[in-house]
């Protein structure tokens, strides 16, 4: 049965694709054109939006009258920080298949696959990310205080999205937690 | 002396002669949708073009090629972010599912290939891994030495593989032929 399925699969009929090594060449040269670009805009974007929210944030910290709201900024600049420090961490990390490519040989591709997955837990749960959550809730609880409307829908937006990314992070865990039983086995 | 350019040419042309239909199989196996099935090939083939330059010949070069194409894929299937959204299983879920469930999702689906494609989706990419290099002919130490589980541990799948084909394809009468 085994191999009367094999001989069906590996005859299947249509006709396989496949490039030129001129047309790879120039493909690469756009995808690579692409990341470049991309990549500029967010180096050029990143300093500037940084350096405007540390602007805002000074202004606030001196202007602001009240104390609490105050230290709601700091805690929110404190946050943003934390968030873009978290994403171009992770940006850094998980570059296009086309540029991991001289690296994917040399690999497993289960080990691959669970590499991907730890990046992906840590993103939306590791060390950075609860202290940036906290800090953020805090900062936005804080800075608008004085609007009682304000600090309930803050407090129950987070109780919606807390658990739904503890969700997706218990999700990535037990893929995790099956490869190692697969690889233990 | 050869370029490393005209060395990746080579090989390119090698893989693409040996393996482009296995290819287009694993690619199917991974994207259900003509469009992006197609972007995810053309990824593929970029990727091996690419991966060549650092080819030393310290594996085969179909365990090279299947490496770098069920990396790729597996990168697609994160991007796309179906791990969280939907849930695929192990085989011995699958194997402990009772089979009406199988009838239900392939209501009219009359080809044992179009079965296998369905089971196949259903598979976590670990395990998807395994079956399609099963299918694709391979034994239990050059899957173990692509994947990089051990090759006792691919002969226990095979095993498993080999059980939920024959249950499933008996029961749907002359589709396995």
């Amino acid at each position: 049965m085994g191999d009367d399925i094999r001989d069906q699969w590996q005859n299947q009929n249509g006709e396989a694709f496949r490039m030129s090594a001129d047309e790879i060449r120039q493909r690469i040269e756009e995808v690579n054109a692409n990341v470049y670009g991309r990549n500029r805009i967010i180096h050029r974007m990143g300093p500037i939006m940084g350096f405007l929210t540390i602007l805002l944030g000074i202004w606030l910290l001196i202007e602001g009258r009240d104390p609490l709201a105050r230290v709601g900024w700091a805690l929110l600049l404190g946050s943003f920080a934390l968030g873009f420090y978290r994403g171009a961490a992770f940006r850094r990390a998980t570059k296009t298949a086309v540029q991991r490519a001289e690296e994917m040989g040399d690999v497993g591709s289960v080990e691959f696959f669970k590499g991907q997955l730890e990046r992906l837990r840590d993103f939306h749960s590791g060390a950075r990310y609860w202290p940036s959550l906290l800090l953020c809730v805090a900062g936005v609880t804080l800075a608008g205080h004085q609007s009682r409307n304000f600090v309930i829908a803050t407090i129950a937006l987070t109780s919606v999205i807390a658990p739904l990314i503890f969700r997706m992070t218990r999700q990535y865990q037990h893929q995790l937690d099956e490869i190692n039983r697969l690889q233990d086995l | 002396m050869m370029t490393p350019s005209s060395r990746q040419d080579e090989l390119y042309e090698e893989t693409a002669a040996r393996h482009a239909p296995a290819l287009e199989r694993l690619a199917r196996s991974y994207e259900l949708d003509p469009d992006k099935r197609k972007d995810l090939l053309q990824e593929i083939h970029l990727a091996l073009w690419r991966s060549f330059a650092g080819f030393a010949a310290q594996c085969s070069l179909r365990t090279w090629v299947y490496r770098v194409a069920h990396n790729v894929a597996a990168s697609h299937v994160m991007r796309h972010r179906r791990l969280a959204s939907r849930r695929m299983v192990s085989l011995d879920e699958i194997a402990d599912m009772p089979s009406a469930v199988d009838h239900e999702s392939v209501a009219g689906q009359q080809n044992a290939l179009d079965r296998i494609y369905i089971l196949i989706h259903r598979l976590n990419p670990p395990e998807r891994q395994v079956m399609l290099l099963y299918l694709e002919g391979l034994d239990a130490a050059s899957i173990g030495e692509v994947t990089g589980i051990s090759a006792g541990n691919v002969a226990i799948r095979i095993h498993r593989i080999k059980k939920i084909l024959a249950e499933r394809f008996r029961q749907g009468g002359n589709d396995g032929r």
